[in-house]
């Protein structure tokens, strides 16, 4: 069987989620091999190349832009020349006119319920995408949440959900000394309150400035998020420019280490398919303030002790702000150790996501068999 | 084909030092490079430096070191446009002709011509927040090279989180090239014959920085001569008239005869004057580091600052904060200070604490670590 997977969203610089994702993929499938051919389509500068390549990997390097006429043509070539049996897109990016089966992973459907943020281009391009997805496609998902609402527009089709997983690196403790190295060389300050994002209006760190800066924290604010004029101008107002710290990006095997070196995580977004973050830094025993994201709703066992947890309402300023207070109290009145994650043992490994995808690609196969005529 | 040099290890990378500052006045920024430059070769033993300098530097015995070699130029203080013309013209050929890996600008301005090859300081962005405050050739000249050089430079260095953040506000550079780091002050500060008890210093009050707007004068004098009708202190000013500022004008006031101007004195008298004065004044409307409340805290003095652009970040809570554009703050925390002792004798054991996260030896590692993941992705 040959699966072809398009992973060109793992970037040097991407640290979003979809990314993640991607690269779990890739990385698992490199190392466990299956008797599937996997063909990767990749930037000639992407950080997955690995050599020697496995003998059932393939590279193949597609340097055209993201979303554009020109990447559609270019991936339709690759695809006729390679006649794979399943194209996998994980990143909403599918070449229209594929002859083959398409598995696409919809993360979430804020392109569709957060409309208003996003351009005509977009909306069409999505509509476009339900459209052919109706087809010989299969659809993925990554929460019930997610699952639930992508139900509404592909009333017909089954949706599968294969959630995100958590690699073991973050339950992992580390030595002050590594924590104080990373700190110093990323220049962070010595405690500091942590939140992740990017520009896009509903991931709401707008609020979450303004919360900070109404509120009087000591401990300083990092973002690990695209720099926006407009976050450093509402700390300008309140005179606290100087407390906003932009982190550069920083490779993924740190991550773990970023959450441990902070000392509250908060995540006020209003919208995500499932919300990888607030998780991640639960598991790197962090206290967490989190708006109510899938991942924390959906997959964390309800009858545990919330401890070291603090959800708030992402859109009520002052939620934010009491959240981070309770934050904050938590960190100074306990060990890392006593937050919950401690005595919960969940199963969020990535395998359980690997071998739900491989199901699926075994179903699609019975599914559109090769013999049905190609559209 | 690059010159024969004596370096004792002639196989090491060359990194090339832009020594133009060490021709001007020693001010503020001067001084931290100075010091930076020194320790940095004094630590780097690793790498071979190349310092790029005006003819009276060339005997000076404090370069002479194993791993570094100083090249002259004619480089004179007060002719500003001929050392513009040296660092974009001269200094990127004696790049080529002595083969260097990086060169390292600590004063803002960096050869354009020497591109990716640079690393460049940039202290604060003064003249393009508030550009009335300089005179109009320095103003037009930094608007037209800052943003050029910072686009294609190799890092910018800055010296605090907020010039961090007001330069990815205002210059074109990505978020990976820059890195921050605080100065340290002058070693000279630290010493022990320059610590002086509170009981033992007189009623002055000290104000350090150049005679620029920025520096916000105005409004210290009119709280001074408030200040001055209930209690008794003198005022003295260090810091000289700079041509590359803007002209302003303020007036002394009633008791201008209790108000002394030093104009420039060198590290010694200056610490000295730290030590017998009850209080640093740092009103400024914006800086983009602040040196003397650091050396004040060094010293042992108690610091009153404006609460304005990095202040707040680099001093902490080691010193008493005022509204620069409020000239009855001023005189409030002046009052507080005169009349509450422990208030004083807390604010120096806090400035003593806080000094201690400035050390140079410190910032020199973290310098040549810079360099040599600069020389690993060249």
């Amino acid at each position: 069987m040959k699966v072809m997977l398009d992973a060109r969203v793992v970037t040097q610089t991407a640290f979003h989620g979809i990314a993640r994702y991607v690269q779990e993929l890739v990385c698992h499938f490199t190392e466990n091999p299956q008797d599937i051919e996997f063909y990767f389509i990749i930037h000639s500068k992407s950080p997955l190349i690995q050599s020697p390549v496995p003998s059932h990997i393939h590279y193949i390097y597609c340097d055209t832009p993201w979303m554009s006429l020109w990447s559609q043509w270019s991936l339709l070539k690759i695809i006729h020349r390679i006649k794979p049996d399943i194209f996998h897109a994980p990143s909403f990016m599918i070449p229209f006119l594929c002859p083959c089966p398409i598995i696409c992973t919809l993360h979430d459907l804020n392109h569709i319920v957060l409309g208003e943020y996003y351009s005509l281009f977009h909306r069409i391009y999505y509509s476009l995408l339900f459209y052919r997805l109706r087809k010989r496609s299969m659809i993925l998902t990554v929460s019930e949440f997610s699952k639930t609402q992508l139900k509404t527009y592909f009333p017909k089709q089954e949706i599968y959900v294969t959630p995100n997983g958590i690699g073991d690196e973050f339950s992992q403790c580390f030595s002050i000394n590594e924590i104080n190295k990373f700190k110093k060389e990323y220049e962070l300050p010595s405690e500091f309150l942590l939140t992740i994002g990017n520009k896009k209006p509903y991931k709401n760190i707008k609020n979450l400035i303004h919360a900070y800066c109404q509120g009087d924290f000591s401990l300083p604010l990092v973002l690990l998020s695209e720099f926006d004029e407009e976050y450093t101008h509402i700390a300008k107002k309140y005179g606290k420019k100087h407390k906003l710290y932009f982190l550069r990006p920083i490779p993924h095997n740190c991550l773990p280490l970023l959450y441990q070196s902070a000392s509250v995580f908060i995540y006020p977004s209003l919208y995500e398919g499932f919300g990888l973050p607030p998780l991640e830094a639960l598991i790197s025993h962090t206290p967490v303030v989190s708006s109510p994201v899938p991942s924390l709703t959906e997959f964390l066992d309800p009858t545990l002790s919330k401890t070291g947890l603090f959800m708030i309402d992402p859109k009520d300023i002052q939620s934010i702000s009491k959240g981070m207070i309770s934050g904050i109290h938590f960190f100074k009145n306990h060990k890392r150790s006593d937050s919950m994650t401690k005595e919960c043992n969940m199963d969020y490994s990535w395998d359980i996501t690997i071998k739900k995808t491989l199901d699926i690609y075994e179903k699609s196969i019975q599914l559109y068999s090769p013999k049905q005529p190609i559209l | 084909m690059s010159e024969k040099l004596h370096f004792k290890n002639p196989n090491l990378p060359r990194i090339g030092l832009n020594g133009r500052f060490l021709s001007a006045n020693r001010t503020g920024v001067q001084r931290a490079s100075y010091r930076l430059f020194h320790t940095i070769i004094e630590k780097g033993t690793h790498f071979n430096f190349i310092l790029f300098t005006s003819e009276q530097e060339k005997n000076a015995s404090e370069w002479k070191k194993d791993n570094v070699q100083v090249i002259t130029s004619p480089l004179k203080l007060q002719r500003s446009f001929q050392n513009y013309f040296w660092e974009q013209w001269t200094l990127p050929r004696l790049m080529k002709k002595y083969n260097c890996s990086l060169l390292h600008n600590p004063a803002n301005l960096a050869p354009l011509l020497c591109g990716k090859k640079n690393i460049v300081h940039i202290h604060d962005l003064c003249f393009l927040i508030e550009p009335q405050w300089f005179s109009f050739h320095f103003r037009w000249l930094y608007k037209f090279l800052v943003p050029k050089i910072s686009q294609k430079a190799l890092l910018v260095l800055t010296n605090s989180n907020h010039s961090k953040n007001d330069i990815l506000e205002l210059l074109p550079v990505n978020i990976e090239r820059i890195r921050h780091f605080y100065w340290g002050v002058e070693p000279i500060f630290h010493e022990d014959v320059f610590k002086r008890p509170w009981s033992q210093k007189e009623d002055r009050i000290l104000f350090v920085g150049s005679l620029e707007p920025r520096k916000n004068l105005p409004n210290l004098l009119l709280a001074y001569n408030k200040f001055r009708e209930k209690h008794f202190a003198k005022l003295t000013i260090v810091g000289c008239h700079n041509p590359v500022f803007a002209d302003h004008s303020y007036s002394l006031g009633q008791y201008k005869d209790d108000i002394e101007f030093l104009g420039y004195i060198p590290d010694s008298t200056l610490a000295d004057l730290y030590s017998r004065s009850k209080v640093l004044i740092y009103p400024s409307f914006y800086e983009g580091f602040g040196l003397p409340p650091l050396e004040a805290m060094a010293v042992g003095t108690p610091v009153i600052s404006s609460h304005a652009s990095s202040l707040p970040e680099i001093l902490d809570h080691a010193a008493l904060y005022i509204d620069p554009k409020d000239s009855s703050s001023i005189l409030d925390k002046l009052n507080l200070l005169w009349t509450d002792q422990s208030l004083a004798k807390d604010l120096i054991s806090k400035g003593y604490l806080r000094i201690k996260a400035f050390d140079w030896n410190d910032i020199a590692d973290y310098i040549l670590s810079l360099y040599a993941s600069c020389l690993r992705t060249l």
